[in-house]
């Protein structure tokens, strides 16, 4: 019996106790599920957290994010993307590219891509792609697309992000398209062109510049672009060999490198065996901070000839106007030689008639001699005047004083004025700046026009012919001449004709003084006009451009 | 001998011509007074009338012309040699109509000039 209670008991403990175990076993799986509970929802908070702080990353990046799965449907999207099909987010999800780009071409060329990616599980790099956005504007994407890679190897997914690079496309499109405007400008370009880098060496040439020193027999790996040649030193060489002008370029290119000048022009002959040709030099600074110059050659044969021509025709004008106002000279120029011969002569006779007389004043002969030595010069000094005013040649270019030559002009007519009795006054401006241009030519006008000056005058009473002559310098770089009458003045109809050919109202004279001073005058760069006094009478004067550094 | 020295006057602006002429009269034996222009001239005349005056016709202010007009209004007749570098017929009329005894051109031989003169004077004392 006791035996039996204490199976009883020891039975009941063990079912007692084995119920506290489960109970205390139910007890410590419930606590612990609680505590993983709290730890997966603590788990799970933070994965929201993170998955909301992932999507603004998404959101605001600039460029296009997506994933689309094989049916090409958006599993992901961001703004950028949404933006373009004009759409938000939430629209573009489940829905594929068809649904909002219109562009067939496109669409499937996104789709071929797609497909391609999650086929050869390889990443792809789209350089440059079209999208048409909503408002049918044309976007151009650079573009990432990478397999998203399943536990079975496999991809379902593709993710891209894709960065919209229309504006950077238009920026090289204009840089492209004004380097080649540029280049195509430098091409087109008939004069040829170099740039040369600071120390004188060819950086760059044009078209024309590679053909002419082709044509030219410059070797072709030379020439073929020149670009490397020192050009200083090909000026070199050449001024060696006796190319005056290479000398001439180099030291203008050498001076605009240095920055002693700030350009430099010459105009050259360039004598090739069929051809002689003229060219303008120029030199300017390459406006950049590495330095450097631009020389061109410009091809002005055309308009060097035709100077040229003009220039032989208008010496021979000029040549052709002299001889005629020789003729019209001739009573001043026989006057002029006739003093000294006078002189000479009356003096030898002289001396001869001393000499009879055996005590004769030797020194009364000895400056009898010394004045016909005098009068000999002046006499030659005439004629040398006169094969001067004579003398067919080219324009000269000298330095010159014009008051100096107005004062020669007024002696050398002197005799002239006397014969006219005209009163001549003249009023020459001190400190006249110098000019350059052609003395004999400059004579030539005032003569001519101091001429006219008298014989307007000619019918006047004795006591109203008065000639006016003055210089004036009106701006810095511009000196006036003047001759003025008190004759009856020129009809204002014809204050213009009267430089016209052959307009003469006078017996004798050809009527190509006044055309011919025209000509010299704006040879010389100045104006020759004529104009009415206020008080009666006609003015010539006539503008030159002077030097205002140097004061005469 | 005991001939009168004839006193000559010239009249020139130019003076190497001047000289000249003076030096070739004086070696023909004659007194020769210098004028470098009209004006100085017929100012000296009331201090003396010349034998002969030797004129040129070029010249500034008064010219050979107007010593002629000028010389005209003295009660003594002056004879004139009128001289000239530039000849022209009008200038050559002129100097005859204006009384003058020859018109020589310059450059003058002595023979001329001699020869004139004389012919001037002898026609004065005739």
């Amino acid at each position: 019996m006791i035996v039996q209670y204490q199976w009883l008991i020891i039975g009941a403990f063990i079912i007692i106790a084995a119920q506290a175990v489960l109970i205390g076993c139910l007890l410590f799986q419930r606590a612990r599920r609680r505590r993983v509970d709290t730890e997966r929802k603590k788990h799970d908070e933070t994965l929201t957290q993170e998955r909301a702080f992932l999507r603004q990353v998404i959101e605001i990046d600039p460029n296009l994010i997506f994933a689309k799965d094989r049916q090409g449907r958006f599993t992901l999207a961001n703004r950028a993307l949404a933006d373009i099909y004009g759409t938000t987010v939430e629209g573009l999800i489940g829905k594929s590219d068809a649904d909002f780009n219109s562009n067939v071409e496109e669409v499937e060329a996104f789709r071929r891509a797609d497909i391609d990616v999650m086929n050869t599980l390889q990443e792809r790099v789209i350089p440059e792609e079209r999208i048409t956005d909503a408002t049918g504007k044309i976007h151009y994407l650079q573009t990432v697309k990478r397999p998203i890679v399943g536990a079975d190897g496999t991809a379902r997914q593709i993710l891209g992000t894709a960065t919209d690079i229309t504006a950077r496309r238009l920026a090289e499109q204009s840089i492209r398209a004004s380097e080649d405007f540029n280049r195509t400008v430098l091409a087109s370009l008939q004069d040829h062109i170099a740039i040369l880098d600071a120390n004188g060496t060819i950086v760059a040439v044009n078209d024309a510049w590679t053909q002419f020193a082709l044509r030219n027999g410059v070797p072709p790996t030379m020439a073929g672009s020149g670009v490397g040649v020192s050009y200083l030193e090909v000026c070199r060489h050449a001024a060696a060999s006796g190319d005056e002008s290479a000398g001439r370029a180099q030291d203008g290119i050498s001076r605009v490198l240095e920055g002693d000048s700030s350009s430099f022009v010459m105009e050259y002959r360039c004598d090739a065996p069929s051809e002689s040709r003229w060219f303008l030099l120029r030199v300017l600074p390459f406006r950049r901070a590495e330095g450097g110059v631009v020389v061109s050659h410009s091809n002005i044969t055309q308009r060097k000839e035709a100077e040229l021509e003009l220039g032989r025709q208008r010496n021979e004008l000029a040549h052709f106007a002299r001889v005629t106002m020789l003729g019209e000279l001739s009573g001043s120029l026989a006057h002029e030689l006739n003093q000294p011969l006078a002189a000479i002569l009356s003096n030898a006779q002289a001396a001869l008639r001393f000499l009879t007389d055996d005590d004769y004043d030797r020194n009364e002969v000895r400056e009898i001699l010394r004045d016909i030595v005098n009068a000999d010069k002046r006499a030659g000094e005439v004629i040398r005047g006169l094969r001067l005013l004579l003398k067919k040649g080219e324009m000269r270019q000298e330095p010159l004083d014009l008051n100096e030559v107005v004062r020669d002009v007024l002696g050398l007519m002197r005799s002239d004025i006397l014969n006219a009795r005209v009163d001549l006054t003249a009023e020459l401006a001190p400190n006249l700046p110098m000019l350059t241009g052609d003395r004999v030519q400059l004579e030539q006008v005032l003569l001519n026009l101091l001429m006219n000056g008298c014989d307007a005058m000619a019918d006047a009473p004795a006591s109203g012919r008065k000639l006016l002559v003055t210089t004036r310098h009106i701006a810095t770089d511009s000196v006036v001449v003047s001759v003025t009458d008190r004759g009856p003045g020129i009809p204002p109809e014809d204050l213009e004709r009267v430089f016209e050919p052959f307009y003469s109202t006078k017996a004798q004279g050809l009527g190509l003084g006044l055309m011919v001073s025209r000509k010299i005058i704006g040879a010389h760069g100045g104006r020759l006009y004529a104009e009415n006094n206020a008080g009666g009478g006609a003015s010539f004067c006539f503008t030159l451009p002077a030097n205002p550094e140097a004061i005469a | 001998m005991g001939q009168v020295r004839r006193r000559i006057a010239v009249v020139d602006d130019e003076e190497s011509v001047r000289k000249a002429l003076q030096r070739l009269l004086r070696s023909a034996g004659m007194d020769v007074e210098t004028y470098s222009s009209g004006a100085e001239f017929l100012d000296a005349m009331p201090n003396g009338v010349p034998d002969c005056v030797v004129l040129d016709l070029h010249m500034p202010q008064v010219s050979g012309f107007e010593v002629q007009a000028g010389l005209a209004k003295f009660s003594t007749r002056v004879p004139v040699v009128v001289i000239t570098g530039h000849d022209t017929p009008a200038a050559r009329a002129r100097a005859i109509a204006g009384g003058a005894d020859a018109y020589l051109l310059k450059p003058i031989d002595e023979d001329v000039l001699l020869d004139a003169v004389a012919a001037a004077t002898s026609k004065q004392s005739a």
